[in-house]
């Protein structure tokens, strides 16, 4: 929950002239080149695919209580991480949870994208006073922490999914919308977008054939980046019970209900903790990569 | 002329302020369903509820009731807590002045140990030494300030019991300073780490950067010393960026404050916050995070004098 949101990423504009099959064969020699980058992705694909197919994956039902069998250490019979403090095993609850914490991380990144392009496309594209009213009203936004912020939305509406979901969409838009208010204001006045004015094309034709597809690729290796951070901050809304509500749970909330039997038993608060971690470096590390097949040139990390 | 830029930030910063605020009264129209019939309970009646609506000033059109709650709030008046029937204000001093001991014990260990650690990396470049503390730097920016701060409590108070598990003072002791210093350690650390990792980093790509630069070279050419061209050249040249990023993290210590104050039941703002937001205290969170974001914006501006103070070129 720290500097991520700052990372601004630039983009080289023109590419050059070659087929889009061997570009994005470059572009993923590239990306497999980083080997960090690989590991992200390789550990973002199996606990995605876990999360999907949690019934045929998970070694048991993720709600049900083994009687005398509670807090029971990682590597017993049938257990392979433990059982939590009501005896229950932690290893299908990781798998089942990360459907939850993906999904209130990934979703309102997808969502504050969407609104943050149409914002920043708007803002950048009208520039003078429009941009001023937008980009002065987002500005708001920064005055606060962000965490705080997450924390107050989350905390006004009440707990449960949706509204950390909300909470979370409404601190990623000012960040977004600012890259691509910046990315767009620059292009407009780039002699590509002259030269398709000049021709005759009309504000939605320049918006979508020239900005759109300058701006998408920074926006999705900002996004990549940010799901990582928002992992964290998903999991401080459940930790904090902003989220999950039983028997529902994700990673955050299992680190809150282990928290009371800490010092006899911390693989109960270890596990999901290791998985926050594990996935927000993923995340962190994919986004990096993406960044450097877009940006060659740029931030060597 | 420093003082006049000082007014001008100070000026520039009301439109902010303003802001701020309003974003915080709005966010408390986001409370589903109606706040006076929520506090009287299912057997209130309606006509009960009318009365309580207008004693709360629920009744008067929107733009009012901001503007009422923005004058009394600039008096010092945050309203009345729900649930203790205290004002609000009286609530957060105390909350405030502990808040405020557990932030400066996390920025006397989170600045200087971010910028020693990138110094050295930066200078040891690509030895062991940089690449280990990059590789934890990177770790510890993407670790929960609350899994954190469990991670401390499992090892320095349970296994090891060097410190207290939590609270601020031994109720059972004398109390005293060397009592608070105890208690501070475990919260600021953990407070303080995350933080630090990011100013750690930054301090590193931005030293890295500054010592590429044509005058270095041009220094080193001309047989200065390296520890001359090192802190006296680049060191003084990267400071601006490198106060900037330290205040920015201080809203992220501000934001991760409220999880370590959970953890260790610190009695600051931010364990205040999550026990309105728990008992559904509607007027505690408001105030809460209202001062908390004032506060933000105060550092930042303080942060912008600070740089001015060392670079007289950005003065505009």
């Amino acid at each position: 929950m720290h500097g991520s949101l700052e990372v601004t990423p630039t983009v080289a504009v023109d590419a050059p002239a070659v087929s889009a099959e061997s570009r994005l064969g470059e572009a993923w020699r590239r990306f497999a080149g980083d080997r960090l980058a690989l590991i992200g992705l390789a550990i973002i694909l199996v606990v995605t695919l876990a999360a999907i197919f949690a019934p045929l994956v998970a070694p048991d039902d993720p709600n049900f209580q083994y009687e005398g069998l509670r807090r029971a250490a990682p590597g017993v019979e049938g257990h392979l991480l433990g059982t939590d403090e009501v005896g229950r095993d932690i290893l299908s609850r990781l798998i089942y949870g990360g459907r939850l914490s993906l999904f209130v991380s990934v979703t309102p990144t997808v969502i504050a994208a969407v609104i943050a392009l149409l914002l920043g496309l708007v803002a950048g594209y009208a520039g003078g006073k429009t941009e001023q009213v937008i980009m002065r009203a987002l500005d708001v936004f920064f005055a606060f922490p962000v965490v705080l912020l997450a924390i107050l939305i989350a905390g006004v509406l009440g707990p449960g999914p949706r509204n950390q979901i909300i909470a979370i969409v409404f601190i990623l838009v000012p960040y977004m919308a600012r890259v691509v208010g910046t990315q767009v204001s620059s292009l407009r006045r780039q002699d590509f977008v002259e030269a398709a004015r000049a021709t005759g094309a009309g504000p939605v034709e320049i918006i979508g054939h020239e900005l759109l597809p300058n701006v998408i690729g920074p926006l999705i290796v900002y996004a990549t980046v940010l799901v990582g951070f928002m992992i964290l901050v998903a999991a401080g809304l459940s930790f904090f019970g902003l989220g999950a509500s039983p028997p529902a749970s994700d990673w955050g909330y299992m680190v809150n209900t282990g928290k009371g039997t800490l010092s006899t038993s911390p693989h109960v608060v270890l596990m999901p903790s290791i998985m926050i971690v594990l996935v927000a470096l993923a995340f962190t590390f994919v986004g990096d990569g993406l960044r450097n097949v877009l940006d060659p040139q740029g931030h060597a990390a | 002329m420093l003082a006049g830029y000082v007014a001008r930030r100070l000026v520039g910063a009301i439109p902010v302020l303003l802001g701020v605020s309003l974003v915080v009264f709005l966010a408390m129209q986001l409370v589903p369903g109606d706040i006076a019939k929520a506090l009287l309970g299912p057997l209130a009646t309606q006509e009960t509820v009318e009365e309580f609506r207008h004693y709360l000033g629920l009744d008067r059109p929107l733009p009012e009731q901001y503007v009422n709650w923005l004058w009394r709030a600039l008096h010092g008046d945050l309203g009345r807590s729900f649930s203790s029937n205290m004002p609000v204000t009286d609530l957060l001093v105390d909350r405030l002045r502990n808040s405020a001991i557990l932030l400066a014990g996390s920025l006397v260990i989170a600045i200087p140990l971010g910028i020693a650690v990138g110094l050295i990396s930066a200078i040891r470049r690509d030895t062991p030494f940089d690449r280990v503390t990059m590789g934890a730097t990177l770790i510890a920016a993407n670790i929960p300030t609350f899994v954190f701060g469990l991670g401390l409590v499992i090892l320095f108070a349970v296994q090891v019991k060097w410190f207290p598990v939590q609270g601020m003072v031994d109720l059972r002791g004398e109390g005293g300073r060397f009592d608070l210093l105890k208690h501070l350690v475990l919260p600021a650390v953990t407070t303080a780490i995350p933080p630090a990792a990011i100013i750690a980093r930054m301090v590193r790509s931005t030293m890295l950067e500054t010592m590429s630069q044509e005058y270095i070279k041009a220094a080193r050419a001309n047989g200065l010393p390296e520890r001359t061209v090192t802190l006296r050249y680049a060191l003084r040249n990267a400071l601006p960026p490198i106060v900037t990023i330290s205040g920015l993290q201080i809203g992220f210590l501000l934001g991760g404050a409220v999880f370590t104050e959970y953890i260790f039941a610190w009695p600051g703002v931010g364990d205040a916050l999550y026990k309105g937001i728990l008992s559904r205290d509607i007027a505690v969170v408001q105030g809460a995070v209202l001062v908390v974001a004032v506060w933000f914006v105060l550092v930042n501006l303080a942060v912008d004098v600070i740089n001015l103070a060392l670079d007289p070129r950005a003065r505009g």
